[in-house]
């Protein structure tokens, strides 16, 4: 019991990282593109937006403690962390500016959408391609021993 | 390597500590030498259909939690029921064992491949067909058991 709450803090404090360095790189490339203009307007409502940051590094960085689990399954826990993810995601970038929301253009509105789950994709697929190759150099790895019997105390 | 060897009637049994940062071939080797004696010798005693089996560790392919009970599977993927707790059959098993997840310990000499997989895990495939999985806790340990970190 000790030990999971030492996990969900661990990870609930890895999520606030996470969203307060991504807000801090936004912050940044908005100063590089804009100037200091566009910096202000979110320097105006600071509390708001860092706490909206870090409220979404919880939702999308700190729920993949999911993993942590041996149930369920591989793709219901992806399927649980997208949900969450983007269910809290959403919701607050509309809240705070972050995504433009227009009720009456609702096609704008589907498409950002669309485009963010695209961004959950890519982030993905880009843990995948990680995985992948780490996955080649342990089977590797694996072949190599496997000439090496002695290395490990199997009589084959 | 520096070696110390202490000789004392106080060991009942031969015990070595090697201080190393980085598992290597050559290491590997030297555990393996020192440890064949006394692992040849172990046998499991395992229940299936309340028959009891003496299996030698080199035949169990992995050895893992399933519901409340420690269960192994043997290379030709026979499920066997364990009286030991995991953390003791993991001792018992160092030579040819590494754990994989909370729940899982398998024999490095019993890995077909491994899978990636979306979800920050890694799928394991045993050559009896048996699939588990690597958790991200456990990852580091594993991959320095193999000589990869």
């Amino acid at each position: 019991m000790k030990q999971i709450v030492k996990l969900v803090i661990k990870y609930i404090l890895y999520g606030i990282s996470w969203g307060c360095t991504s807000f801090v790189i936004m912050c940044l490339s908005y100063f590089a593109w804009g100037g200091e203009d566009i910096l202000m307007q979110i320097c105006k409502d600071f509390a708001r937006q860092a706490l909206g940051a870090m409220i979404v590094g919880i939702a999308c960085g700190s729920t993949s403690i999911i993993y942590q689990f041996n149930r369920p399954s591989g793709l219901f826990k992806t399927i649980i962390h997208f949900c969450v993810g983007m269910g809290v995601f959403y919701p607050v970038g509309v809240y705070l500016g972050w995504i433009p929301f227009h009720a009456d253009r609702i096609i704008y509105t589907v498409l950002q959408f669309l485009a963010s789950c695209g961004i959950f994709m890519l982030i993905w697929s880009c843990f995948y391609l990680f995985n992948r190759n780490e996955a080649k150099k342990i089977n590797k790895r694996l072949r190599e021993l496997e000439h090496k019997p002695e290395n490990y105390t199997d009589e084959r | 390597m520096k070696v110390e060897c202490k000789i004392s009637a106080e060991y009942k049994e031969p015990y070595a500590v090697l201080h190393i940062n980085k598992m290597t071939d050559s290491v590997a080797e030297i555990i393996s030498m020192l440890e064949k004696e006394n692992a040849n010798s172990l046998t499991l005693i395992a229940k299936k259909d309340k028959n009891t089996y003496f299996i030698k560790p080199e035949d169990i392919s992995l050895v893992r939690t399933e519901g409340r009970e420690i269960v192994c599977y043997d290379k030709r993927k026979n499920r066997y029921i364990l009286d030991k707790p995991l953390y003791e059959l993991e001792n018992m098993l160092a030579v040819y064992f590494v754990r994989i997840s909370k729940s899982t310990i398998v024999n490095i000499n019993q890995i077909n491949h491994v899978e990636a997989s979306f979800n920050g895990t890694m799928g394991l495939v045993m050559k009896n067909g048996v699939t588990d999985y690597i958790s991200r806790s456990f990852r580091k340990s594993f991959k320095e058991r193999l000589g990869l970190e």
